[in-house]
């Protein structure tokens, strides 16, 4: 659907040249909800307006449908641009027109005829749950209705793709939640390919298939959400995980911790149970047939893309030996240890 | 002393909005073009082009800043060639309009500049093209503040207007300043002023109103049919014009715009010659624009001013006839008879060259000073020789005159103030006799002096009604007939 091709977007400044993205290369399949993810100022922004070409790449291509928009002319361009639906953080509303004709303006674009835009806008704002805010005023609408019409207004053209900048960031968790809710909705009822820019691990966690990590205009990561949550690669985006997964160890216990063992300390580690695994009695068959105490610290069931995983924060007691079987009890039954350190 | 009916303040007030209405609408629709070109190809913005941006931004600020009677009087050429006369209210709408262009486009080009950047891409995401990025995005957008800007224009509108009289534009703003300040007519300051607060406060009101509401179409049709309308006053109220001969005469605010009602009567019944009256704020511009042809004669200058004027600006214009001398006094508020007169006493006198002069030339015959011999009748301060009493010399504009009659010990007049000083003419301590060479001269151009048309004029002048009037407004000895 998507291709990226050794893109590199340079910036011109004060003299010297600021490389927002160095040379990514990405593909986005058709259906996919796929989520970029980087702090600000990481290029995601840019990458993302680079997508409709709101942002001239210096180096690389876009493809969309293997089609170049770089080779497209400019009435081909505003051509494709109307199979690309965009909403922002900001949601761009008019504060001059209605609701209705706020949704109605991509059509009013084109010149479809009165009596068609109103039956498209008007089937629309019941889908998206708005049909008694018609005739508002976006000054009158909380956050997550305001980007719900921008919702309707970039599906209104039938679009192919929706492009998501930071689409939750200026909402409450209420809010967002109903918001990746509807996105949810339309990639599964309508098809859409949904890119949604963030730097909230959390929103890609509940909606995303796919991920990529981008960090001072370097891809680090990407992959299926589930695989990078589980097993991520590169320090940053272990950090991110960390952090989305609520498994930081309170900071006593990081103060107290040793990075290598030593006798009368324990280890602390991150089990992680993926899929029914998550459902064992571990800490009862660690205890009975080892004799390993298992001492939970943390704990937390996440569930992405429905599957759902398990992860626990513990430090094992018992004799050395045991605990070395204990080990290789984990790793059979396919549960990933990490060791944090020791206590 | 209030001598105004409500005609003159209606037709003040019709020529101030007929004023501000055309210029407004104009500049308000030139201005709204220029914002948004300095927006749209500012840095960053879909047209961008820095060069276009920097000199259209410079050539703004060069207009912003000329004073407006400064520019006024410089784009004179462009009025003449615009309305075809650089004097009266249509010739005021030039100026006007071009200082409220510029004031306008920065106006709207801030509004502009305060929509979101992300509206804007939006739409292009859209499939927006330029022309629909303005009408359906930057104008309904910024109409809110487009509005109160344009409230903003036609306000200062207003206040410019108010020196639209130096180019016998007429309007409310010259009433209050040649009534008030001029004239020492409270009444008639006070009701023009009260006109102007009414005004602008309709203005801000009607137009903060409609900033709240979204819907600008009625409003927009009833000020298109409101500029039409007064596009069309001309010659919806001219009024019922006669075959009769019709003379443009230029006089100066004063008492002078009384007895010229008499002439105009005169001029009518018993000539068959209509007289249109332009009244002028300034002693410079009645002579410019009888040169130019805009006017046909003008009755305000004594002759020595002429010639001073003939002589400085090369003009083509002639005496055709006396009217009368307005003597000079000096006048004094602490003494009673000039022997009084302490040393170092001050002086206050008019400004102008040929009055600064005159006022010389009283203290000289008097035998207060001694002037250079054979130096004229333009002599200064400078040209004093023999100052035995110390006497201190300060010029001033001559409306200010009579207000520092506290301050000076003596006081040179000219006759339009006397009576503004609450003084009359027997009071002088000091006064030109009737042997003064400052009569005062209808003045024509010259190669139209043997016009018969002028003849009538001259009569209807020195008809003894005009005569009457005159010496009724200046009393004891306050003019004296010259011919």
């Amino acid at each position: 659907m998507i291709e990226i091709k050794n893109l590199t977007k340079i910036y011109p400044h004060q003299n010297k040249e600021l490389i927002a993205l160095n040379d990514i290369n990405l593909s986005i399949a058709a259906g996919e909800i796929f989520g970029i993810v980087g702090k600000s100022g990481s290029g995601k922004s840019s990458l993302l307006r680079c997508m409709n070409l709101l942002e001239q790449p210096t180096h690389g291509d876009v493809l969309i449908h293997h089609i170049s928009l770089l080779s497209l002319n400019a009435q081909q361009l505003k051509k494709q641009r109307r199979e690309i639906g965009v909403i922002f953080q900001q949601f761009n509303l008019l504060e001059s027109r209605t609701v209705f004709e706020n949704i109605a303006l991509p059509l009013e674009l084109v010149g479809v005829e009165k009596k068609q835009i109103k039956q498209q806008v008007d089937a629309l704002l019941a889908w998206v749950d708005l049909a008694d805010k018609t005739n508002h005023y976006p000054s009158a609408l909380s956050g997550g209705q305001k980007q719900r019409v921008a919702i309707a207004r970039a599906l209104i053209t039938h679009p192919k793709i929706l492009l998501c900048d930071e689409a939750t960031s200026a909402l409450d968790p209420e809010s967002t939640g109903v918001i990746l809710t509807l996105l949810q909705k339309i990639n599964q009822t309508l098809g859409i390919t949904i890119v949604l820019i963030t730097h909230e691990m959390d929103v890609v966690k509940r909606i995303c298939h796919k991920l990529a990590v981008l960090d001072h205009g370097v891809l680090v990561e990407q992959g299926k959400v589930l695989e990078i949550f589980t097993a991520p690669k590169t320090e940053i985006v272990k950090r991110l995980v960390t952090h989305a997964l609520h498994l930081e160890l309170p900071t006593y216990i990081t103060k107290r911790l040793h990075q290598t063992p030593a006798l009368g300390l324990y280890p602390i580690v991150r089990l992680t149970f993926i899929g029914h695994k998550a459902d064992q009695a571990i800490v009862t068959t660690l205890l009975e047939r080892f004799h390993v105490a298992a001492n939970i610290l943390l704990a937390n069931l996440e569930s992405i893309n429905e599957t759902s995983i398990g992860f626990m924060l513990c430090q094992l007691r018992g004799h050395a030996s045991s605990i070395a079987q204990a080990f290789g009890f984990l790793a059979q039954e396919k549960i990933k240890v990490e060791v944090i350190g020791y206590e | 002393m209030n001598n105004l009916t409500v005609a003159p303040l209606l037709l003040a007030t019709a020529q101030t909005l007929y004023m501000v209405i055309i210029s407004g609408v104009l500049s308000i629709a030139l201005g709204l073009f220029c914002g948004l070109g300095l927006f749209i190809s500012s840095n960053g913005q879909f047209l961008q082009s820095p060069i276009l941006n920097r000199i259209s931004s410079t050539l703004i600020n060069i207009l912003r800043s000329i004073p407006f009677i400064i520019l006024m009087i410089s784009i004179i050429p462009l009025t003449r060639l615009l309305v075809g006369t650089s004097i009266g209210t249509n010739a005021a709408i030039v100026p006007l309009t071009i200082a409220a262009i510029p004031f306008f486009a920065r106006v709207s080009e801030s509004v502009f500049c305060e929509i979101p950047k992300g509206l804007i891409e939006a739409a292009f995401a859209m499939g927006a093209h330029g022309r629909q990025i303005i009408f359906k995005i930057l104008i309904p957008e910024a109409l809110p503040g487009l509005i109160r800007g344009a409230s903003l224009t036609l306000i200062s509108l207003i206040g410019y207007s108010a020196m639209a009289g130096a180019v016998g534009g007429g309007g409310l703003g010259e009433l209050a300043i040649s009534y008030g300040y001029q004239r020492f007519d409270l009444q008639v300051m006070l009701e023009t002023v009260v006109i102007l607060i009414f005004l602008v406060q309709g203005v801000q009101w009607l137009f903060d109103h409609l900033a709240n509401k979204r819907h600008i179409k009625k409003p927009l049709v009833v000020s298109l049919l409101l500029f039409v309308l007064c596009l069309l006053s001309p010659w919806l109220f001219a009024s019922n014009k006669t075959d009769a001969e019709t003379l443009k005469v230029g006089i100066t605010t004063g008492p002078q715009q009384q007895v010229m009602q008499i002439v105009k009567k005169i001029a009518a019944q018993r000539y068959h010659l209509n007289l249109t009256v332009i009244t002028f704020d300034d002693y410079v511009l009645p002579n410019t624009a009888l040169e130019n042809g805009n006017i046909d004669a003008n009755i305000f200058q004594h002759i020595p001013y002429l010639a001073e004027q003939i002589k400085t600006r090369h003009l083509h214009l002639a005496a055709i006839g006396k009217t009368f001398v307005y003597p000079m006094g000096i006048y004094s508020k602490t003494l009673d008879s000039i022997k009084q007169l302490s040393p170092g006493a001050l002086v206050a006198m008019p400004n102008d060259p040929s009055n600064e002069g005159r006022a010389l030339l009283i203290l000289q015959k008097a035998g207060l000073i001694r002037l250079k011999p054979n130096s004229g009748l333009l002599v200064t301060p400078h040209d004093v020789i023999s100052n035995p009493k110390n006497l201190r010399f300060k010029t001033l504009d001559a409306a200010q005159l009579p207000r520092v009659l506290n301050d000076a010990e003596l006081v040179a007049l000219t006759n339009d103030y006397i009576k503004p000083a609450g003084l009359s003419s027997d009071q002088a301590l000091l006064r030109e006799g009737s042997d003064s060479p400052y009569a005062n001269v209808v003045v024509v151009r010259k190669q139209d002096q043997d016009k018969p048309a002028y003849k009538k004029l001259l009569a209807a002048v020195q008809s003894k009604e005009a005569k009457a009037e005159t010496e009724k407004l200046f009393p004891h000895g306050g003019a004296i007939a010259a011919w």
